[in-house]
């Protein structure tokens, strides 16, 4: 987030945020399902914990999750820096991280700053700015002004540590090629 | 003058290319290298594990601004290595005749081919895109663009008999898409690679956009395999089949893209075709919603 409007994003994030319902993944009003086994839920709630330890601000709202199953409350980390393990491992949960940033190159450099890349996403109002930024994020799949979006005629799949190859579209096809 | 006679011989010391500079292995070693009937030809440097890490370094800083210069560009540059290898054609015919023992034609066609190579992948620089890439139909509002990107540093162990024309066929289809390379040359034939390196250094290729490496695949090999800042690499120098399956397993763990060994040298002479352009290629896809 650029530091100049962060508190003002972070406020909308946290009134949406309230709002998400986190329930029976079969249900189409739900939001956020359940996590997908014990073992995966051990791993975002330790590091999350690691999270609280190293020092960032740790958000939740205030939201009721179901008496069975693995689940875990969409979560929200302040006053993250490169150095802390919830921006350099992969949690798999609906956690975010926070770090914020004053130039576009500080935004991609933090971006980038990553073993992973599989999707990235930009915000802004300028179009020229989107396409640069683009460019510069090194990740499979680049959301610019919108986010979570896929199709079968779109390859999807990341760079680096984030997997090989891609599913759908014409890259997608390459696997079933001879 | 009269005192040719007492001359001093100003011998060359054939060293490494790392991130533009021409430096001895830092371990102080080197092996002698013998031309194809076993005549003393020179002292190669002998390459270290600590010289494969410093290349990696030299290479993962030449590429953000290697990837970032326009195809165009990149063609112009890749050119260039032709247009200066030309000029330097006597010393790749002498170098390849003794290295490879083949007589003064065959080498002078084997630097043709060579030539001939780098002038047909940086051809293909600028129109790589528009053949790999493409606008995908999603079923939405938006506008959504596949293209092909470098994966980043990519180590190149390449072939053991051809020193020069395959050295070259293996190190343009990785630069000229915007990769930046560590290559490990001939172990038994280096010599050509040094020159090459030579060629490099004056053909306006940024430093560190190729660095090359003289000596035997088992000390570096392994290292780069499984260096963790190393996005790809090309295992068709390795002629042990132990060796190439473990660096196979070395290069997953960070999930380097692979150019597995083959089973024979290929035939450098054969149309190279489009895989060696492609390896070392991810594809990018960006989403933005349409409306007004």
């Amino acid at each position: 987030m650029q530091e100049s409007v962060a508190e003002e994003v972070l406020a909308k994030l946290k009134r949406r945020m309230s709002t998400l319902r986190v329930g029976d993944p079969l249900d189409k009003n739900t939001d956020i399902g359940a996590i997908n086994s014990a073992e995966q839920l051990a791993k975002i709630r330790s590091l999350s914990q690691i999270g609280e330890d190293e020092g960032a601000g740790r958000w939740s709202p205030a939201c009721e999750l179901p008496a069975t199953g693995f689940w875990f409350a969409p979560t929200i980390f302040t006053g993250v820096t490169q150095a802390h393990r919830i921006a350099r491992e992969e949690i798999f949960g609906p956690v975010l991280s926070v770090l914020t940033f004053r130039t576009p190159s500080e935004a991609v450099e933090k971006a980038n700053n990553t073993p992973f890349g599989l999707s990235a996403g930009v915000w802004t109002e300028k179009g020229s700015r989107i396409l640069w930024m683009a460019n510069q994020l090194r990740a499979g799949v680049v959301w610019a002004n919108t986010f979570n979006q896929f199709d079968p005629t779109s390859p999807f799949g990341g760079f680096k540590e984030s997997g090989y190859g891609r599913e759908g579209g014409r890259q997608g096809l390459e696997a079933y090629l001879a | 003058m009269s005192g040719n006679a007492e001359r001093i011989v100003v011998r060359k010391t054939y060293k490494l290319y790392i991130g533009g500079a021409f430096p001895r292995s830092e371990s102080g070693h080197s092996y002698p290298v013998h031309d194809a009937a076993g005549q003393f030809l020179a002292n190669a440097s002998l390459a270290s594990r600590k010289d494969a890490r410093d290349a990696v370094v030299a290479a993962r800083k030449a590429f953000p601004g290697w990837a970032g210069r326009s195809a165009y560009n990149r063609a112009q540059i890749v050119y260039r290595i032709a247009e200066v290898m030309e000029d330097r054609r006597a010393q790749f015919e002498e170098a390849v005749a003794r290295s490879e023992g083949v007589k003064a034609s065959a080498a002078t066609a084997i630097v043709d081919a060579a030539i001939d190579r780098l002038v047909w992948y940086a051809g293909w620089a600028d129109k790589l895109t528009q053949v790999l890439g493409n606008a995908n139909p999603v079923a939405g509002p938006f506008f959504n663009l596949s293209t092909p990107e470098p994966v980043g540093v990519v180590a190149v162990l390449a072939p053991q008999s051809s020193s020069l024309l395959g050295l070259v066929s293996v190190i343009a289809p990785v630069i000229v898409s915007g990769n930046t390379v560590v290559a490990v040359s001939s172990a038994a034939r280096p010599l050509p690679a040094v020159t090459f390196a030579e060629v490099l250094a004056t053909s306006d290729v940024p430093a560190g956009v190729v660095n090359l490496l003289t000596g035997h695949l088992d000390a570096v090999a392994p290292r780069l395999a499984s260096h963790l800042d190393v996005n790809g690499i090309d295992l068709t120098g390795v002629e042990d089949p132990a060796l190439a399956i473990s660096l196979e397993v070395a290069a997953a763990e960070n999930l380097k893209l692979v150019r597995r060994a083959p089973g024979s040298e290929p035939d450098w002479s054969a149309d190279p075709g489009l895989s060696r352009l492609t390896q070392f290629l991810q594809t990018k896809t960006v989403w933005h919603p349409i409306g007004i």
